[in-house]
């Protein structure tokens, strides 16, 4: 069914692992055939060439990507990515990850991803900045509050969303916060936005306890990913209670049965920048972590990393899909095969999204609300998304995965019904 | 390489615009990392003057020279008020709009700061002159204007009846109704409520913030009121509301005084009804020599009046806890030394008299939704933007050992040269 649809040049894992998701949904739900046309083709691509000056006077040409798959409900949104794997078949499949995320959490977003193909490790604060300008200055006539809307990604922070608005906002001669989110607070962020991500799935992780009647704060729980989303989805679950027995990074793995202490953890990574060798708990291989029996298995580090080589060791009793495409479409099978389930990306991830709509909306009318009125918004739409979610599935005795993509596909179809083929 | 001094304003004479480099200088040395970028607040960013030509109602053509100034938009739009005055100059108009910069910082509001202004004397014109005048000037500084670019408020000489001309005038040019491009306009097209006690609302909250912090109740503390106009009045009465006891009240006629308490609504009807059209007297308190106003003991002294009336000849004399500056730039820095060895905490103008700007932030929100909120809303929010924003510069004070007015401006300057860094240069 799904023959005719947009194949990206070169890799596109997470592109044809949405498409796997896709056509599963729609075995399950009803859509148009003009819907599926429109989910299967992304609706802009724009590869660019970014030229940096270097600070030896040398000129590097970055390969650059912003692609819009959907906007049937509103806006494009997504984050812009700085890292070494980034591809077009990859911008397209998050693109079509963040339609199906701001779907299922009924927020008025398309979806949109992008990036530069580049290590920023290895350049100079002066040479991202300069990348930076230049990327925004390429996506002036196509980026906007009203049209597609860019946020944080891996490799990107505050200081990179300040260089955009700020690009922006003088080539189009006005202040114009709402053209991206997760800046600093100073120009109409969010503060602790860097913590939302890892908010957002804790909240999410609380109401699937709940909805299972289960005590978070009696479960064990291991994370894969000691990023800035790891370390704070491990300090988060610890001070909700939970016990966290393992942690993982890019090198190795420690695990503690009596729970590790997260302070002293991070002063060893602080000092060492791993976390292999610290003495409060023991090192154990970084893939022996997928293997632990933990209540749950959170994935924090990137895409791809259960998949059908290591699917059948997981022995958690839920897995829960911080990072986009953690879980590969074989091993999601494999899974679901298994019974064990998995709270996927598109609902643990929504903290980040939850926060930029947030601060999106503050921006339109340059209001602040108070911190405190920020963070229970987001923890009831994260909670109220998740009990929808779980009360769909248990209903049509399908995962979690495939109830998500179906409220999502059923909101996109109903829109594109609604708005018709323009012209 | 150093910066250049601006060309346009001759070194020997700055006018006001020298006053405010000087402040700038002082508050330099408090800024560490930031001094990197002062020379953001040296100069202004756009300056415009425009030639304002009209028919007088006679039938002869008149010019008149106008000004829009925005000193800097690193934290938002430029916003400030439009003053008509005959001796409204470049430099004065730069030196307010910076100003606005500071004060916007201060207080957290997400702008920057401009100013305009055209050098006429508004009472030697017809009603509908000035209407030309205005349409006219807003016309020629509509390439700079906007909701998102830069917001004008009513400044001395103009009030809503311009700022309503000159949101039709922009908006006509724009094609569709632009509510946001001015504040202070009219209720009926998208004013804000709340707006006539908003500068006297904030003197009060701001006073009560700086007397959480030393241990001073409201109820029952004695005020002394210099000037009895809008913020006198609004903040006589927040005070009254309060539970003080308004002890003394001044304003052009003369000064009463009741060490009892005066009910600030009956002067207010006394004041409507009496032949001088002030507080002079007053059947409900006794008559005081002006001069002697400031030496009435008392727990909060607001002066809401004119600049530049607490001396370093009446300083000593102050027999109070807390000083809330109503009016702009009432005390000079020498009296600032004396207050200060005596132990009196000056709440200090750019924040105490915000009042006013803030509301009309808060008018700028509510255009851009449309909606509109009750006057709690708008009292409610106010308390809360300037809470935080006394809180900040409490906080710097103490951590620095300076003064709320030193304070205010290290917070001010801070943020500005912050959200600077942080946009960095373009390209």
């Amino acid at each position: 069914m799904l023959n005719s649809a947009y194949k990206p040049p070169g890799e596109s894992g997470l592109w044809n692992d949405f498409l796997m998701q896709l056509e599963r949904t729609l075995a399950h739900v009803d859509a148009h055939p003009a819907t599926v046309e429109y989910l299967t083709h992304p609706r802009r691509t724009v590869a660019l060439t970014v030229p940096v000056q270097l600070d030896d006077g040398t000129v590097n040409f970055f390969s650059g990507y912003r692609v819009v798959h959907n906007i049937a409900l509103g806006p494009a949104r997504g984050g812009v990515r700085y890292h070494p794997r980034v591809s077009l078949g990859q911008s397209v499949g998050l693109a079509a990850i963040a339609t199906i995320q701001s779907a299922v959490f009924r927020l008025p977003y398309g979806g949109a991803a992008g990036g530069v193909s580049v290590d920023p490790r290895k350049l100079s604060p002066g040479e991202v900045e300069r990348l930076t300008r230049r990327y925004a200055a390429e996506l002036v006539e196509v980026i906007g509050p009203d049209k597609d809307i860019l946020g944080p990604d891996l490799g990107t922070g505050e200081r990179e969303m300040a260089w955009m608005m700020d690009t922006f906002s003088t080539n189009r001669g006005f202040t114009e916060p709402g053209v991206v989110t997760g800046k600093p607070p100073q120009l109409g962020g969010i503060s602790k936005r860097g913590e939302a991500v890892g908010r957002g799935v804790l909240y999410a992780v609380e109401a699937f306890s709940k909805f299972q009647d289960r005590d978070l704060s009696r479960s064990t729980v291991a994370v894969q990913g000691f990023g800035k989303v790891g370390r704070a989805v491990a300090r988060l679950f610890s001070e909700a209670g939970a016990r966290v027995v393992a942690v993982s990074d890019e090198w190795g793995a420690v695990y503690s049965p009596e729970g590790i202490d997260h302070e002293a953890l991070l002063a060893h990574y602080k000092d060492t920048g791993r976390i292999e060798g610290f003495s409060g708990a023991h090192t154990i291989g970084r893939d022996a972590l997928v293997g632990l029996e933990v209540d749950f298995l959170i994935l924090a580090a990137l895409e791809g990393l259960i998949n059908e080589s290591n699917a059948d060791q997981v022995r958690a009793r839920a897995l829960v899909e911080s990072a986009v495409g953690a879980v590969t479409a074989d091993a999601d099978e494999q899974l679901r095969r298994r019974g064990v389930p998995v709270v996927p990306d598109v609902i643990a991830g929504g903290g980040g999204l939850t926060m930029d709509y947030l601060e999106w909306v503050q921006n339109f009318s340059m209001f602040n609300w108070s911190e405190e009125h920020v963070w229970s918004a987001m923890q009831r739409r994260v909670a109220k998304t998740l009990e929808e979610v779980c009360t769909y599935a248990e209903a049509e005795e399908i995962d979690l995965r495939l109830a998500s993509y179906a409220i999502a596909v059923d909101q996109i179809n109903f829109s594109t019904h609604m708005r018709g083929v323009y012209p | 390489m150093k910066s250049e001094p601006l060309s346009y304003l001759p070194a020997s004479d700055q006018g006001p615009w020298g006053i405010y480099l000087e402040q700038v200088e002082r508050v330099t040395p408090y800024l560490g990392e930031l001094q990197y970028w002062v020379d953001t607040l040296k100069r202004p960013k756009r300056i415009l003057i425009v030639d304002v030509p009209i028919h007088l109602d006679d039938g002869t053509v008149v010019h008149f020279e106008g000004y829009r100034v925005q000193h800097n938009t690193s934290r938002g739009p430029a916003k400030g008020g439009v003053r008509y005055h005959q001796d409204v100059t470049l430099s004065e108009v730069m030196a307010l709009a910076a100003w606005m910069s500071i004060k916007n910082a201060a207080v957290g509001l997400p702008y920057g700061g401009g100013k305009g202004g055209i050098r006429l004397d508004p009472r030697q014109l017809s009603p509908a002159e000035l209407e030309r005048v205005t349409r006219r000037y807003t016309s020629e500084i509509g390439i700079l204007i906007g909701p998102k670019k830069d917001i004008p408020a009513p400044d001395v000489g103009t009030g809503q009846r311009e700022m309503a001309w000159m949101m039709d005038t922009f908006s006509m040019n724009a094609g569709s109704t632009t509510p946001g491009v001015v504040t202070g306009k009219p209720i009926a097209i998208g004013g804000s409520l709340g707006r006539q006690d908003a500068t006297g609302n904030g003197v009060f909250f701001t006073a009560a913030a700086a007397a959480e912090k030393i241990g001073l109740p409201i109820e029952g503390s004695r005020v002394v009121i210099q000037g009895f106009g809008n913020v006198g009045n609004a903040a006589a009465r927040a005070f009254f509301d309060h539970g003080a006891k308004l002890v003394a009240i001044s304003d052009v006629t003369g000064a009463v005084y009741n060490e009892e308490g005066i009910d600030p609504y009956d002067l207010t009807r006394y004041v409507a009804e009496s032949e001088t059209r002030g507080v002079l007297g007053y059947p409900g308190a006794e008559p005081l020599p002006a001069a002697e106003l400031f030496a009435v003991p008392c727990e909060f002294l607001v002066p809401a009046a004119l600049e530049r009336v607490i001396t370093e000849h009446n300083a000593h004399k102050v027999q109070t806890k807390i000083i809330a500056e109503g009016a702009n730039g009432p005390t000079t820095p020498a009296a600032d030394d004396i207050l200060a060895e005596r132990g009196v905490v000056v709440v200090p103008d750019v924040i105490a008299n915000a009042g006013g700007v803030t509301v009309s932030y808060f008018e700028w929100v509510q255009d851009f939704n449309s909606y509109f909120w009750t006057e709690e809303e708008i009292n409610q929010n106010l308390e809360r933007v300037l809470r935080e924003a006394f809180e900040a510069v409490w906080q710097v004070a103490q951590e620095r050992k300076v003064l709320l007015r030193t304070a205010a401006y290290i917070v001010a300057a801070t943020r500005i040269l912050e959200a600077r860094a942080l946009r960095g240069l373009y390209p």
